[in-house]
């Protein structure tokens, strides 16, 4: 059966008539995806939330207010990060939820963000790493371990935290790790960045979708499955809607990047939760080898993980796919000869049976 | 695993479902929250929370977790600790959540002359004088939560029994040796901490909105003189913001919020040490000689 929340983003008539005990369960549901504020929007803009059930329309206002509080956060976080690149003279270029807030766009109404995501061309990356230091943004002590990992092996530097706001900057040179599957060519990214609003920049639409589709399937952990497969499905509904030949490019650029077999993924699971269908030949065009038998493991890891995980949702095995999908995330992004001795430091006590408790 | 609790309570404007396989919880919940109203199976749950054994190492302190949603928020705690956890967790779903309110930290107690707000950093004294006031014919509508709706100088009644810390209890046994406590729980993060059964009052469960009187910045100074003196509305506008859980996160509502209460009614500040004097000025406050 299909998770009440998934039912009601679709389709928002479908909360109508729900007793308040299932109410609260959609409510639960949406609130540990993150997703109670952008359903609380999804309803509004339906005309359903004025006749919620008083109990449950609170939760909805409740969050819709506080992540309006976040989006105000994330205006000031961003002045003093303007000032920091123009003096460096480099693009500040935003992405994922940040971006998508700062352009507006439909998937922002009652998005939360965790951290602040920036792209820096390789070559400025020590330059602004000093910069926004100078600018209060520190990073964080850890393990020298950590730090030579993050540096080497991953595509960015170290989490930097401001040292009075305590916000948290995650600064990226590609959309990729150097050492995952995909030879994403990051330099192609600079070269079509568009203006989203005064001092920023975003990725070119076709890469906003293929770098979140990018992420949510290398992934190794999946807080916020669901959230990302709703910004998807947002982000394509908007632009094919907007852009002429829209699944066209986003197909061409997907080859350019290396990345059709996510974008194919993300449209296999956006079309499964949420009825936005691709023209068929571009999925033909996206579709990776063996599709039909690896379509089977896929579908059993990711119809568990983009389900709420709340009792009332999970399927069984969700504990196992949630484990097959952390190797998995990790096989992609590291080549065996890095992995074994990353998992044997870090690792394997993830894989560990979870408390299931209650 | 089987639930030795499993409890749909009406709380205040919420319905709060608690459910424990912790057999020792059966007893305090069932002596503190007797008297509160149950749910029915068609209700609106607001907060799903629960309080399980979590397994550690064989031979290792035994260890419990509280969830909200069914969900992980907090590091496990001792399984000694588990009632005051609860007690806790209940408090942070109201803490966190619920936005539809301007939410003070503040004791909220009432008479039939309306409601007086007690807004107070912790170990201001604001539970020890709910309690006091609540064991002395007052109603109490909260020791934490001040539920005002904006726009309004209504607060809104979410009583839960009074959490006491360390001194504070021992006062009120002295003074009211048939009082009901929960466990005595040792060794917290906020020292001893038990907590007070102080429904008595025939209106304590009524959902209706109360008219907020007056607001009491309580102060308790050991060795000190006591006063009850009027404070000026800018400074106890700040001092309640400050107190606010989600002032601002309501932004330019919240400013407007906390105005409307301010302008509204007359602040004080109250600075004592000795219980009996205490609920005479409270009493003084009461006849609304204080004046608005």
């Amino acid at each position: 059966m299909t998770p009440m929340l998934i039912e009601a983003l679709r389709e928002p008539r479908s909360v109508s008539g729900l007793p308040p005990p299932a109410l609260a369960v959609l409510v639960a549901q949406a609130r540990t995806t993150n997703l109670l504020a952008a359903l609380g929007h999804r309803l509004e803009a339906a005309g359903i939330l004025e006749g919620i059930l008083p109990e449950a329309g609170r939760h909805f206002r409740s969050a819709m207010l506080a992540q309006e509080k976040q989006q105000r956060d994330l205006a000031h976080e961003l002045s003093p990060l303007v000032r920091v690149f123009d003096a460096l003279g480099e693009p500040l270029v935003l992405l994922k939820g940040a971006a998508y807030i700062a352009a507006g766009l439909d998937c922002s109404r009652g998005r939360l963000i965790s951290d602040l995501d920036l792209l820096v061309r390789e070559a400025a990356i020590d330059r602004a790493e000093q910069a926004l230091q100078s600018a209060g943004w520190e990073g964080v002590k850890q393990e020298a371990y950590d730090d030579r990992y993050y540096r080497r092996w991953m595509h960015e530097i170290p989490p930097l935290v401001h040292r009075s706001r305590g916000s948290v900057l995650d600064v990226h040179h590609t959309i990729l790790p150097p050492t995952a599957g995909p030879r994403v060519p990051a330099e192609r990214l600079f070269e079509r960045l568009q203006p989203i609003a005064p001092g920023i920049h975003g990725l070119a639409t076709e890469d906003m979708i293929l770098h979140s589709a990018a992420h949510l399937f290398f992934e190794s952990e999946f807080p916020h499955a669901l959230r990302d497969l709703w910004d998807q499905r947002c982000l394509l509904l908007q632009f094919s809607e907007q852009i002429p030949d829209f699944w066209d490019r986003l197909a061409v650029r997907a080859g350019e990047m290396d990345l059709e077999t996510p974008l194919w993924l993300s449209l296999r699971y956006v079309e499964m939760h949420f009825a936005i269908t691709p023209p068929p030949d571009v999925l033909d065009r996206l579709r990776p080898r063996a599709s039909v038998p690896r379509s089977m493991w896929w579908d059993f890891l990711f119809r568990r993980i983009f389900r709420p995980d709340h009792p009332s949702a999970r399927l069984r095995f969700h504990a196992t796919a949630e484990q097959l999908l952390f190797l998995r995330g990790h096989a992609l992004r590291m080549p065996p000869w890095l992995l074994l001795p990353h998992l044997a430091r870090k690792g394997f006590r993830r894989l560990a049976p979870a408390n299931e408790g209650a | 695993m089987a639930h030795a609790l499993d409890q749909a309570l009406r709380i205040g404007p919420y319905t709060y479902r608690i459910r424990s396989e912790l057999p020792e919880l059966a007893a305090p919940v069932a002596s503190l929250y007797g008297a509160f109203p149950k749910a029915d199976t068609n209700s609106y749950i607001d907060f799903d929370v629960s309080l399980s054994p979590v397994s550690g190492r064989p031979g290792g302190t035994p260890r419990a977790i509280f969830r909200f949603d069914h969900r992980d928020h907090f590091a496990p705690v001792e399984r000694r600790h588990a009632f005051a956890t609860l007690e806790w967790g209940m408090n942070w779903c109201v803490s966190v959540h619920c936005n539809e309110y301007l939410k003070l930290h503040a004791g909220v107690v009432a008479t039939a002359h309306g409601a007086i707000v007690l807004p107070g950093v912790p170990g201001a004294g604001k539970s020890t004088l709910c309690a006091l006031l609540g064991l002395n014919g007052w109603r109490v509508l909260s020791d934490e939560h001040a539920l005002v709706t904006p726009g309004t100088l209504d607060v809104t009644p979410i009583y839960r029994p009074i959490s006491l810390k360390n001194e504070s209890i021992t006062l009120i046994e002295s003074l009211h040796s048939g009082a009901t406590f929960g466990p005595r729980i040792v060794d917290t993060h906020k020292g001893t901490v038990s907590h007070l059964k102080a429904d008595q009052h025939p209106d304590t469960f009524d959902p209706r909105p109360v008219t907020v009187r007056a607001i009491v910045f309580p102060h308790y100074r050991a060795d000190a003189e006591q006063r009850l003196a009027r404070r000026s509305k800018t400074s106890s506008f700040l001092t309640a913001a400050y107190h606010a859980f989600n002032y601002s996160l309501l932004g330019t509502g919240g400013f407007e919020a906390m105005q409307t209460l301010i302008d509204g009614v007359p602040c004080y500040d109250l600075q004592y040490h000795d219980p009996e004097w205490a609920l005479r000025a409270f009493d003084y406050l009461a006849r609304g000689e204080g004046g608005a």
